[in-house]
C-alpha cells in the first residue's frame, strides 16, 4: 500500500515546532547579554552630541569631567576661568534669567565646544594664555549659547572668560 | 524592598531628560538598549565585522533625532524600527558592493560568531542552523519573525514598529514559520542521514 507508505514518509517530514522552539531559545539566550565594545559607546557618544552642538546650538550639553579627563590625551590641559559679570555695557537680565549661567565643555578630537546656557542673554567668549590678560578685540560673541573652535597652538594651559 | 523597575528610570522618563542635554541619560538610554539593537542586527543578517558600525549608525541616528521624538511614542518600538531600517539599508549598500567586489566579499558573509561561555554545542548548533534558515526567507518575513519570536513584541506592536498592519504581521509570521520549521526538518534529516553513509561497508551511499 503505497499511500501508506506516503503518509508514514509525510508524518516523518512533517515539520516539527519544537525543534523552532529550541532554535529560538537558543538564539534568545546566546545574545542576550551581548555589548558594544568601549570605543563604539564613546563613539556614539561623542557623534551624538558632536552632532546636536553643531546642529542644534540651544541645546545644552553637560558631560562628565571624566570626559574632560579622559579627552586630556592630548598634550593640553584646558581650564576654563568663568568670570560672568554684568558689564556696563550689558543691560541687566530680567529677574527669571538671573540665575547663574550653566556652561558646558566637551572636547572632541581637536575641538572644544562650549554651550552656554542662561536665557537669552548675549556672551563674549575670549580666549588667551593668561588669565588676566584677555583681549578686548579677540572676543567672539555668541547670541545662541554655542560657541565652538579647534585648538589652534600647542599651549599648555589655555583660559576662557565668557562674559 | 524596591524592586529595579522603580529604581530604574523609564525610557520616556530618560528620552526627556536627553533631550534637556542631560548625557548622562544617553548613556543610560545606550547600555539599557545596545544588547536588543545588536542581536536583531545579527538575526537581519549584519555580519559580525559590521554589526558595531551599523549598531552606532542606529543610535547616533536615534539620539540625533531625539527631538522629534513624540512624547506619546514607544521608545522601544521607535528604536526598533530605526535598528531595521538601518539594516536594510546596510543589506542595500552591502548587495550592491558585493555585485562590484564578489571575489573578495566571499567567505565573510557567514563567518560563525564565537559562541558564549554558557552556550552548550547543542545550542549552538539550533542557533546556527537558525541564523542559516533566516536567510531563506524576504527581508519582510524575516524582520517579522525576528522581532515577534526571538524578540518577543506582540503582533501589534511589530505591525507598529514596522508601519503595517496586524494582520499583515500574522500572515508572515506564519509563512515564516512554516519555510522556517521546513528548512530545520530537510537540515535535520540531512544530519541523521549523514552517518549511515559514513559507516557503508562498500564506501557507496545508502540514500
Amino acid at each position: 500500500m503505497a499511500w501508506l507508505d506516503d503518509l508514514r514518509n509525510y508524518k516523518k517530514r512533517r515539520p516539527d515546532g519544537k525543534r523552532l522552539g529550541a532554535a529560538i531559545r537558543a538564539c534568545r539566550e546566546a545574545t542576550s547579554e551581548e555589548r558594544l565594545s568601549a570605543e563604539a559607546r564613546d563613539a556614539i557618544l561623542s557623534e551624538s552630541l558632536r552632532a546636536r552642538t553643531t546642529e542644534e546650538p540651544l541645546a545644552a550639553v553637560f558631560t562628565p569631567t571624566r570626559r574632560l579627563l579622559v579627552a586630556g590625551a592630548l598634550p593640553i590641559a584646558l581650564a576654563v576661568v568663568l568670570l560672568v559679570g554684568i558689564d556696563g555695557a550689558v543691560q541687566t537680565p530680567p529677574p527669571a534669567l538671573e540665575s547663574a549661567p550653566r556652561v558646558a565643555v566637551v572636547k572632541q578630537g581637536d575641538r572644544v565646544f562650549f554651550n552656554i546656557e542662561n536665557g537669552e542673554r548675549p556672551h563674549v567668549v575670549y580666549r588667551s594664555t593668561d588669565p588676566a590678560n584677555f583681549e578686548r578685540a579677540t572676543g567672539v560673541a555668541v547670541t545662541d549659547g554655542a560657541y565652538h573652535e579647534g585648538l589652534r597652538d600647542q599651549a599648555d594651559l589655555v583660559f576662557y572668560r565668557i562674559d | 524592598m524596591t524592586s529595579r523597575s522603580e529604581q530604574e528610570p523609564s525610557d520616556r522618563a530618560l528620552v526627556e531628560a536627553a533631550r534637556q542635554g542631560h548625557v548622562r541619560a544617553l548613556e543610560r538610554l545606550l547600555d539599557r538598549h545596545q544588547a536588543r539593537v545588536l542581536r536583531v542586527l545579527r538575526y537581519l543578517g549584519i555580519p559580525d565585522q559590521d554589526r558595531e558600525d551599523v549598531a552606532q549608525e542606529v543610535f547616533v541616528r536615534v539620539f540625533r533625532h531625539l527631538k522629534g521624538f513624540r512624547t506619546g511614542q514607544e521608545f522601544g518600538g521607535w528604536l526598533y524600527r530605526v535598528t531595521v531600517n538601518a539594516a536594510h539599508d546596510f543589506r542595500g549598500r552591502r548587495g550592491r558592493l558585493a555585485r562590484d567586489e564578489a571575489p573578495w566579499a566571499e567567505g565573510m558573509e557567514h563567518e560563525d560568531p564565537r559562541p558564549g561561555p554558557a552556550e552548550s554545542a547543542q545550542g549552538r548548533e539550533l542557533r546556527l542552523a537558525l541564523e542559516g534558515a533566516l536567510e531563506l526567507l524576504s527581508d519582510r518575513e524575516r524582520t517579522i519573525f525576528v522581532l515577534k519570536e526571538i524578540e518577543g513584541l506582540e503582533s501589534r506592536e511589530v505591525a507598529r514598529a514596522l508601519g503595517i498592519t496586524a494582520v499583515t504581521v500574522r500572515r508572515h509570521l506564519s509563512r515564516a514559520r512554516r519555510r522556517l520549521q521546513e528548512s530545520l526538518g530537510r537540515e535535520e534529516e540531512r544530519k541523521s542521514a549523514a552517518p549511515i553513509e559514513r559507516i557503508a561497508p562498500d564506501g557507496g551511499s545508502h540514500r
